[in-house]
């Protein structure tokens, strides 16, 4: 158990390393997409637009120590909630926008694939977090190996997701 | 060794569901271009060439049997729609326009098929032009071998299929009834099969 909870810290370290690195690389860009939601008023979503990529940096550095690792889980969970209510609200009024949870680096729409894809990353941060209370997380190689191929399985699948929708609406286009 | 074999073990599972995902959904865009594009919905029903086959409904404003008999003697536009169908309620506005344009020549006969309230309510709800004809037994859409609504076919005066398709509006009305313009032309007497 103490090893599962290890991995799932290394996977969501390294997911949100992965997903806020390109967002700051290009921060004018993700700023936008935010307020492309449409769930905030335009300035409100622009700043948070602008403190969303060191909030998933800092929860994701604070997850690889034990002592801070409860609040990295905290910070994180916040994050996936918020995520979920943002997205969710975008199926309801049924608009097309990109999710920009990778920025640049990988293409992804906010729908059901990105909903499910929270769920499960809410349910590691839960699992880290119920952890960290008694025995707190202690990362080591292995424990970053597998988290790290978590990763890249979960970056693998939305792709795959990202370019069966496309295919699909030019399918549904013709 | 046993710790190296058992996470191995857990990383082949992951990556096996991760190819069973990317499988699933290749799956579904090989049935999205077979069965969903244009051209394939153009491959359902009767064969043209062939009679239609023997039915047997209901005449929705005089509940009075209708059968493929009723059908011979003067070139048929036969349209399947259904109630629950946004389509089918699109279809009606140019439906009517071309049965008033081309009712001397052609009968125009909406094969009503679901719900029968909800038809009722359909039909009560607009005005509809030409005869329609009720699926009473439900056996309409597997006899003509019919899997989408508005689908239609462009019968000759004997009952034989000379044209089908997807039928969404006026064009495909049109392109439908050149399709028998254009057998009768080429003095197409193939007799088909019942």
């Amino acid at each position: 158990m103490q090893m599962l909870a290890d991995i799932l810290a290394m996977f969501l370290c390294t997911l949100f390393i992965a997903s806020a690195a390109p967002k700051l690389l290009h921060l004018s860009a993700f700023r936008e997409l935010t307020a492309a939601y449409g769930v905030l008023p335009g300035p409100l979503a622009r700043v948070l637009g602008s403190l969303l990529p060191f909030a998933e940096l800092s929860g994701a550095a604070l997850l690889c120590h034990p002592k801070t690792a409860l609040c990295g889980s905290l910070i994180l969970l916040l994050l996936l909630f918020g995520f979920a209510w943002a997205v969710s609200a975008v199926l309801r009024a049924k608009k097309t926008v990109r999710c920009g949870c990778y920025g640049k680096f990988l293409d992804a729409r906010a729908d059901r694939f990105t909903l499910i894809k929270i769920g499960i990353l809410t349910a590691a941060a839960i699992t880290v977090l119920i952890r960290s209370f008694s025995h707190p997380v202690r990362p080591s190689p292995e424990s970053f190996f597998f988290g790290s191929f978590l990763t890249a399985c979960l970056l693998a699948a939305q792709a795959v997701w990202t370019h069966h929708a496309k295919a699909m609406d030019r399918l549904k286009n013709r | 060794m046993e710790t190296f074999l058992l996470y191995s073990n857990i990383l082949l599972w992951i990556v096996q569901l991760l190819v069973i995902f990317a499988l699933v959904v290749l799956f579904r865009q090989f049935g999205e271009i077979y069965l969903n594009s244009a051209d394939a919905i153009s491959r359902d029903g009767i064969p043209i060439g062939d009679y239609i086959p023997e039915f047997v409904g209901e005449d929705f404003s005089t509940t009075r049997a209708v059968t493929h008999k009723d059908l011979e003697g003067r070139p048929t536009l036969l349209a399947f729609i259904s109630p629950n169908c946004d389509a089918c309620r699109d279809l009606i506005p140019e439906w009517n326009q071309c049965c008033l344009d081309h009712r001397e020549k052609v009968n125009f006969v909406l094969m009503g098929v679901g719900d029968r309230e909800k038809m009722e309510a359909f039909v009560r709800e607009r005005e509809i032009h030409g005869r329609i004809v009720w699926d009473r037994r439900d056996h309409f859409l597997r006899d003509f071998r019919v899997r989408v609504t508005p689908f239609a076919f462009i019968l000759d005066e004997k009952g034989i299929v000379r044209g089908k398709g997807l039928c969404n509006g006026k064009e495909h009305i049109e392109e439908l009834l050149g399709k028998l313009e254009d057998s009768l032309q080429t003095g197409d007497s193939q007799e088909g099969l019942r």
